[in-house]
């Protein structure tokens, strides 16, 4: 309500943060598990005097560098920005409550990057020892920096005790240690782990050397199979550990957000059988593009499993104090009370009268609804009440949240919940409300 | 019509305004340099590639500015992203408005940044394969941080002018509303630019410097070359900086033209710095120079945070915000920022002084 709007046709603002978002997980979560990767790849080559394993790390290194270094960092940044422009009432919350855990993490950030750096560009200047530390400075920071980010993103799920106290006294880390935060840890860490096996494969199977490469296969495929083992372990303890509404919505509540969570799961089976079957068990017989299968098959599972994790979280964008529009428990009786608009400082019609009641209805369409909704493209709200009458539109929007439980309420007067009533029906081209019932059927286009 | 300025968060400000305000001019400060280094370095080292064929000193510089690149764009979104943080904690209803407004060129930084900066490994990582053809993509990597630039000059300026929002936010297309006609963008975005060329020529000379025992004849050659860039640019500052100067609003203008003692001393004591900066390269002193260099960059940090409390000041100012201090939190930052610090010194001083020891 407080601030402008900006919508994003065709992909809406949420789709577009969560495809930012899912590149830049299935990057960061290797930029966690590729440290370890790199460090204790290359302890065990020189345990082991193996000179082709050096040589192969040398050059994963250089990968690491340009997908970590570039890209993880730039889509890092993609997410600020997106967030700021979609949704500053909760990055402006999220800001209030963390500015001190993420100047912390940008401290990890800073020595992670510089450690990188140094790690790539001290092959041949540090001597071994070294070298090995600063692998492991890099380790430990990537990890600690993950460990920070993760206590914000759950607390955005389970905020927990963090919302019984009053405003001024809700500490840091009552925020940041929430119900999910160790299970979602553990699903990360162990995420991060196998990601830094799977882009190993990616590597390993470029080698050339026809000896090393099903060696450097083997066991890279390693990395990826501990999760199967760990992941629906932390994934059961996750799951009970989210509100019951979510829980719900994610098995059976909602059919695609179930579909979806079904599809996390069935993607990360098929991921541990073929890398199972596939690089571990026959590391000779691996090729490059199935090494491009199988990360795709990863992207798929990052994408699926994030998709479902916001979803779950609807009706809310900070699970029980603010909704997905931005508007916060604190301040919902104040707008049903005194209108949206009037506090709405960037609408253009500040109170629904007789004159102004389309504009006013899609103002508040603008400030309620367009958070989630377009208006021709994704989740479509043209589409959402084609052929509706106003006065059903009307009553839908009285009991919009018992109606559709991952919505939130319609806020504010009577008179604005009509006049987006208003709005919404003239979406549907003029004549093709259904006056009488068989007029229904062009609408649909039901047999 | 009231102006458009969202409410502060209902949250109360986890430090008090004036700690984070410190925190926020600190570490853009800290960000300055290696942003000059990418954006200024980055038409040097085209100048460079395109007189490559001609002269081996040139090439050798290209080669050297597309070693320091991938580092130096690094460094820069790294020490970027603290102030920005800081920012959006204290200007939040100020700076997610204004990007708001311009949020398709403002979320443009995103891809060009990564354009630019696989440009600059592509530079760095296949420089003798490139050959000449490596002017090009000097260029467009060049061409890249510049636009960067200039957007954020947009919206920083933008973000201090709440009167011009609404009429933005009506008319027109949603979410293109920049600011590029204001009067003070583009001298604005000229100071900066003109700074990040002195930089980056002050860069040469340090490294002429420092290859001078080896290398006499090179290194002869960047110290002058190096001088130049540094001198020519900051003397063309001498003009940009009263353009940039005169731009300003009234009342923001004449705050640092005597109207208070303190910010017109700040302006007074930087230019002073600019200039001694000047003498001292001409005097072959480059270490003293960069003293003298260092601290205007800091002081041009503290101005343009003054410059950003004198638009805001009828409208708003950080330390009027209710503060609820997290102070654990803030003693733990502290701690562990002197912790990271040790950690990177102790690790870049290693890959210094061991260099070349295995090889």
């Amino acid at each position: 309500m407080n601030y402008p709007v900006w919508e994003v046709p065709i992909l809406g603002g949420g789709l577009l943060i969560g495809a930012i978002a899912i590149l830049h997980v299935f990057v960061a979560h290797f930029a966690v598990g590729g440290g370890l990767y790199l460090v204790l790849t290359e302890r065990r080559a020189y345990r082991t005097a193996d000179e082709g394993l050096l040589q192969y790390l040398r050059g994963h290194s250089r990968f690491f560098i340009l997908v970590v270094l570039v890209f993880g960092a730039v889509s890092g940044v993609g997410i600020w920005w997106t967030i700021g422009l979609v949704t500053p009432p909760a990055t402006s919350t999220l800001l209030h409550v963390f500015v001190w855990a993420w100047a912390i993490e940008w401290v990890l950030f800073f020595v992670e990057i510089v450690a990188a750096l140094v790690y790539y560009y001290g092959w041949d200047r540090l001597d071994r020892r070294s070298h090995l530390a600063v692998g492991w400075i890099y380790a430990a920071a990537a990890w600690l920096s993950l460990f920070v980010i993760n206590g914000i993103l759950s607390f955005m799920l389970t905020p927990g005790r963090w919302l019984d106290l009053p405003l001024g006294s809700r500490s840091l880390w009552g925020a940041f240690a929430n119900p999910t935060m160790l299970p979602s840890l553990i699903i990360r860490t162990m995420v991060a782990v196998a990601l830094a096996g799977l882009y190993a494969l990616l590597t390993a199977a470029a080698i050339e050397d026809s000896d090393l490469r099903p060696r450097v296969t083997r066991y890279a495929a390693a990395w990826v199979l501990p999760a199967a083992v760990i992941l629906p372990l932390a994934g059961a303890w996750y799951i009970l550990a989210i509100p019951r509404l979510a829980r719900a919505i994610s098995m059976g509540g909602s059919p695609p957000v179930t579909i979806f969570a079904g599809l996390s799961v069935a993607f990360s089976a098929v991921l541990f059988v073929f890398t199972f079957l596939g690089p571990f068990q026959r590391p000779q017989a691996f090729s490059l593009p199935f090494a491009v299968l199988l990360v795709l098959l990863g992207l798929g599972t990052t994408a699926v499993t994030e998709w479902v994790r916001e979803a779950v979280r609807k009706p809310y964008l900070i699970y029980g104090y603010m909704y997905s529009n931005g508007i916060t428990h604190a301040e919902a009786d104040r707008i049903d009370r005194e209108g949206a608009l009037g506090g709405a400082r960037w609408a253009s019609v500040r109170e629904v009268q007789p004159e102004n009641r389309l504009e006013a209805g899609e103002e508040l369409y603008r400030l309620q609804c367009a958070s989630c909704h377009t208006r021709e493209g994704f989740n479509s709200i043209r589409f959402a009440v084609l052929g509706w009458r106003e006065e059903f539109i009307d009553f839908q929007l009285r009991y919009l949240d018992e109606l559709k439980g991952f919505m939130p309420p319609f806020f504010g007067t009577v008179k604005e919940r009509q006049a987006l009533a208003a709005w919404l029906a003239g979406l549907t081209p003029r004549g093709r409300h259904p006056a009488a019932p068989e007029l229904r059927e062009p609408v649909w286009g039901e047999p | 019509m009231t102006l458009p300025i969202p409410a502060p968060d209902a949250i109360p400000l986890p430090a008090s305004g004036t700690l984070l305000e410190i925190l926020l001019v600190a570490t853009f400060a800290l960000h300055l340099v290696p942003m000059n280094l990418v954006l200024g370095g980055s038409v040097l080292a085209l100048w460079s590639a395109l007189r490559a064929t001609r002269s081996p000193h040139h090439a050798r510089l290209a080669r050297w500015w597309a070693r320091l690149f991938p580092v130096a764009v690094a460094l820069t979104i790294t020490s970027g992203v603290a102030p920005l943080l800081f920012l959006q904690v204290l200007y939040g209803p100020f700076f997610f408005s204004s990007s708001i407004l311009m949020a398709w060129p403002w979320l443009g930084i995103i891809p060009l940044l990564l354009l630019g900066y696989y440009g600059f490994y592509w530079y760095s990582l296949q420089f003798e394969a490139l050959g000449r053809r490596g002017a090009l993509v000097a260029a467009g990597s060049a061409a890249c941080v510049t636009a960067i630039g200039f957007l954020f000059t947009n919206n920083l300026v933008l973000m201090l002018q709440p009167e011009k929002w609404r009429a933005l936010y009506t008319t027109g297309w949603p979410g293109v509303a920049w600011n590029a006609g204001d009067p003070s963008v583009l001298p604005r975005f000229l100071h900066f630019f003109v700074a990040a060329l002195a930089v980056a020529g002050f860069a040469v000379l340090l490294l002429g410097v420092r290859r001078r025992q080896a290398e006499p004849e090179f290194g002869e050659w960047a110290i002058r070359l190096g001088a130049r860039w540094f001198v020519g640019a900051t003397l063309a500052q001498l003009l940009v900086g009263p353009w940039f100067l005169l731009s300003l609003p009234e009342p923001v203008r004449q705050m640092f033209l005597g109207g208070r003692m303190t910010e017109t001393a700040l302006l007074i004591l930087g230019i002073v710095l600019g200039i001694l900066a000047i003498l001292l390269v001409l005097g072959h002193r480059p270490w003293e120079a960069a003293l003298a260099l260092g601290g205007s960059l800091a002081l041009m940090a503290v101005i343009r945070d003054r410059v950003r409390a004198a638009y805001l000041a009828p409208h708003f100012s950080p330390q009027t915000l209710e503060v609820e201090p997290q102070t654990a939190a803030v003693v733990l930052f502290f701690l562990l920022l002197v912790l990271g610090l040790a950690t990177v010194g102790w690790m870049v001083h290693r890959l210094f002084r061991s260099a070349g020891s295995r090889a």
